[in-house]
């Protein structure tokens, strides 16, 4: 009996790993950042925006067929925010690590959704705190290693909800 | 791809929005004592420099608001006399309560509490008076409290004993300051930050800040000096931490006169802590660390 079932398994997984590809890429983002504290820690009570440039890198990324996982790892700056009244949010840095999924509806249209954790970090006060979040990108082939992707995100944290919308390029290496 | 630009382009124009601070009040209330013998206290309370640390503070942060803008009560006791903005008078810990809590500001106004003074033993409580009864005191509840009840942005910088107990943990950022058994720094940074802000981050509940950023020359266990002892030009003249306070500010100490440097830009709240921490050496920071209201959002001082 143990026989057949691992013969069954060893074909199922070889077929499998036949259309099984490693596609590592990395990308670069500018994005519009949005983020609204509780009136509690931001009296005025408004969205506060900067603007943010993303790097990311995707080396654990495989594709099976049209789907693909990943876990892309990302360093993104981001400035001080516009001034309402006395206060700014300050600028800061993010290192963060999400679950991505890909869907390629052609070969040249794919779109990725994933889970995103996050430690933004403020340089100047040197503290920090985690967020955790997801991302929808679409990305648009030019040819077969470049892409053109913009990216929606949200983002939560304590006592804050944000959302950042960004464009940028994908090169993938394989 | 142009109507994205363009979008995101439009998004910062609309929401960007530019205080002109010169339009603002900026209030000052300082607490400055050398603890003489003619005041009440013991000869082993005396401290030379709080009212230099005072003088100092106000004219530089003064001449940063523009005077125009200014209003102070000072209140200083030196050489046994006490007086209120320059006048003689028997002031005391419930009279500076009292003129916090009077004041009229309005939401964009900055007040400013500074006090160069002894920090009670254990409670950190501000030491301002001596009676029969004892020492005279505002606590940390008492002053964070006459704050909150003012409108505007309200920034408290101690130099005193113990004064982190001053220092609201608001439950938003770690900054993963790790401390000896004799309660000097032995790490600190981006990397030893990870964990402890993971544990804040996970925790529920937060504090709302009131619109209060406090700075204080110490952790709530920690001594603060009336000098330090590194050899800069007139350091002896200034306490520890305000010395370090007062060049983050741009005083000129070489000079020993307050300066505003044209084109500087604005100073904020962490941009003086960073501007001490820069200043300040390693190993006097390790036994007297200032400590900060840790805030995502920074404070436009000047």
């Amino acid at each position: 009996m143990k026989k057949p079932i691992l013969l069954l398994i060893s074909i199922a997984l070889s077929s499998s790993l036949y259309a099984l590809s490693w596609n590592p890429s990395t990308s670069a983002v500018i994005a519009y950042d949005g983020t609204k504290y509780s009136k509690s820690i931001d009296s005025s009570g408004t969205l506060r925006s900067s603007i943010g440039g993303m790097l990311t890198l995707d080396v654990a990324a495989i594709s099976i067929d049209r789907h693909s996982v990943s876990l892309p790892m990302s360093l993104a700056l981001c400035s001080e925010s516009n001034t309402e009244g006395r206060t700014r949010v300050q600028q800061r840095m993010t290192t963060g690590i999400s679950l991505e999924y890909g869907y390629a509806f052609s070969d040249i249209f794919t779109l990725s959704a994933s889970i995103d954790a996050a430690y933004e970090y403020f340089p100047k006060a040197e503290g920090g705190r985690w967020l955790i979040g997801g991302t929808i990108t679409p990305e648009f082939f030019i040819g077969r290693l470049f892409s053109m992707i913009t990216e929606l995100s949200a983002k939560f944290g304590k006592g804050s909800a944000g959302f950042s919308l960004g464009v940028g390029a994908k090169v993938h290496f394989l | 791809m142009r109507k994205i630009v363009f979008i995101l382009t439009a998004a910062i124009a609309l929401s960007s929005c530019s205080l002109d601070i010169s339009d603002t009040k900026t209030v000052i209330i300082s607490v400055a004592l050398d603890y003489c013998a003619e005041d009440g206290f013991s000869q082993g309370n005396y401290l030379s420099n709080p009212p230099n640390d005072q003088e100092a503070f106000v004219s530089q942060t003064e001449l940063l608001a523009g005077p125009r803008n200014t209003e102070k009560h000072i209140f200083l006791s030196k050489g046994g006399t006490r007086t209120v903005n320059g006048t003689e008078s028997e002031w005391n810990e419930e009279d500076v309560l009292e003129t916090i809590m009077n004041l009229d500001t309005e939401s964009d106004d900055l007040i400013i509490f500074y006090y160069s003074g002894h920090g009670e033993d254990i409670t950190g409580n501000l030491v301002l008076s001596k009676s029969d009864n004892g020492f005279g005191t505002i606590s940390p509840e008492e002053l964070l409290y006459a704050m909150s009840t003012l409108d505007g942005k309200k920034c408290i910088f101690l130099d005193s004993c113990y004064s982190g107990k001053y220092v609201d943990d608001l439950g938003l950022l770690g900054n993963g300051e790790i401390f000896g058994d004799d309660g000097s720094l032995i790490r600190d940074g981006f990397v030893s930050s990870l964990y402890p802000s993971l544990k804040i981050s996970l925790l529920a509940g937060y504090t709302g800040s009131n619109d209060i950023w406090t700075m204080s020359a110490t952790t709530s266990e920690q001594l603060s000096y009336d000098s330090g002892t590194e050899g800069r030009p007139n350091q002896d003249k200034y306490g520890a931490f305000t010395y370090f306070l007062l060049l983050a500010l741009g005083y000129d100490a070489e000079e020993d006169c307050p300066m505003a440097i044209t084109g500087r830009g604005e100073i904020t709240f962490y941009g003086v802590y960073k501007g001490i921490k820069e200043r300040m050496s390693r190993s006097m920071w390790s036994v007297q660390t200032p400590q900060v209201t840790l805030s995502p959002l920074d404070l436009i001082l000047f």
